[in-house]
């Protein structure tokens, strides 16, 4: 199962198909068709709430303006707080359990027009830029649940085109549908 | 480069931009030119103030991090014993509150890894089910026997075991957390971490 969106509608609230991960003050929201973070300084983050979700799936979005802290997650949930596995766009792979951010990773950073993407199935981590492995770890704090979304730290960062895939519902990988839908808004 | 082990003090503010990470992986941690982006990873104890650190580091990456007070290096044969080492490693374990009283000078170091990564794959699980939590809240220790804590903090325990699919049927009221912690670790499955059974 995959499911995508490109956010191009009305400026404001991500729609029917989506849920905050934190709360109503910190939502995801569009902007001339991409979409940002609704606070500054603080987490913002929404999960594909439409369909349910086994734990083992993966989101992917492109980077828009490429500035820090935008992120793709996985296995968010409200639970505690809000809770989940992202990448952030300066390149720093964290868990988020009751509002506090570990750091599992550090690595490469991804920039504007990059295709972000992290995987989960089990315990084990991966995370991507351009369909191009970037590592692998194991990390037992989520251990299933949740649903593949969106998290921005501040109200600068922005992305679109996201896409996110169950590997136990019929899955594979959604680099393809992001990459045709990427290429229509860009012209190429 | 080799995969290395080590402890590391918790530093951070638990926020996006300084999220809670090993102390030294920072760029220019240790030095300008300090980069250990895509080479290391970190998996933290829960709540308590140390990371186990897995990093890939040239020979002088590791005399450097190795050198500071505050970390504890395993050495790069997991298959040595921990022979003359064993009070230090014990002390550092428990000092974490990671048991270590079954340690013994014959146990190999990747034995004594092996246990830590199950210990601590056991308090990450803890803190996942219960984030606002502590299992070492004050007053507890490695010592402290099941029959002292409250009901709640033995049902929470016990969720963790039932999570990670964990027999506790040999538990018993008597047994202390530093009894117990080891007994849950025993059962989990090993894990292949950078290429080493864990």
């Amino acid at each position: 199962m995959t499911r995508t969106d490109d956010f191009d509608r009305a400026n404001g609230a991500l729609g029917a198909n989506w849920s905050d991960v934190f709360d109503s003050s910190h939502q995801i929201v569009i902007s001339s068709n991409t979409v940002f973070g609704e606070g500054a300084t603080s987490l913002n983050g929404a999960y594909w709430s439409a369909d349910s979700w086994t734990g083992d799936h993966e989101s992917q979005a492109v980077s828009d303006n490429g500035a820090s802290f935008s992120s793709v997650g996985v296995r968010l949930a409200t639970t505690g707080g809000g809770q989940g596995y992202v990448y952030f766009s300066h390149g720093s792979i964290q868990k988020i359990v009751g509002g506090a951010n570990s750091q599992i990773s550090a690595g490469s950073a991804f920039v504007g027009d990059d295709i972000a993407k992290i995987r989960i199935i089990g315990d084990d981590l991966e995370w991507f830029i351009n369909g191009v492995s970037q590592g692998t770890f194991s990390d037992a704090s989520i251990g299933s649940g949740g649903a593949p979304g969106i998290v921005i730290y501040d109200s600068v960062a922005n992305l679109d085109d996201w896409a996110g895939t169950d590997f136990a519902v019929g899955g594979g990988s959604a680099i393809p549908v992001i990459m045709q839908a990427y290429k229509r808004r860009r012209g190429a | 480069m080799a995969v290395r082990y080590y402890f590391v003090p918790k530093i951070g503010a638990g926020t996006a931009p300084d999220p809670f990470r090993p102390k030294y992986v920072d760029d220019d941690a240790l030095g300008a030119g300090w980069n250990l982006r895509g080479r290391h990873f970190g998996m933290d104890y829960g709540f308590e103030a140390v990371f186990l650190l897995v990093a890939d580091l040239t020979t002088q990456e590791h005399a450097t991090l190795a050198a500071q007070s505050d970390v504890t290096a395993f050495p790069a044969n997991l298959d040595a014993t921990v022979g003359g080492a064993l009070t230090t490693v014990q002390n550092r374990l428990e000092a974490a509150h990671l048991p270590a009283n079954w340690v013994t000078a014959g146990h190999t170091y990747r034995q004594v890894l092996r246990a830590v990564r199950r210990i601590v794959t056991f308090m990450q699980r803890f803190q996942g089910l219960f984030p606002l939590e502590r299992v070492f809240a004050s007053g507890i220790t490695l010592g402290t026997q099941l029959n002292q804590l409250t009901a709640a903090q033995r049902q929470r325990l016990q969720a963790v075991a039932a999570s990670l699919n964990l027999d506790t049927s040999g538990v018993t009221n008597a047994m202390t957390l530093r009894q117990v912690l080891k007994l849950m670790a025993d059962q989990l499955p090993d894990k292949t971490i950078n290429g080493d059974s864990l």
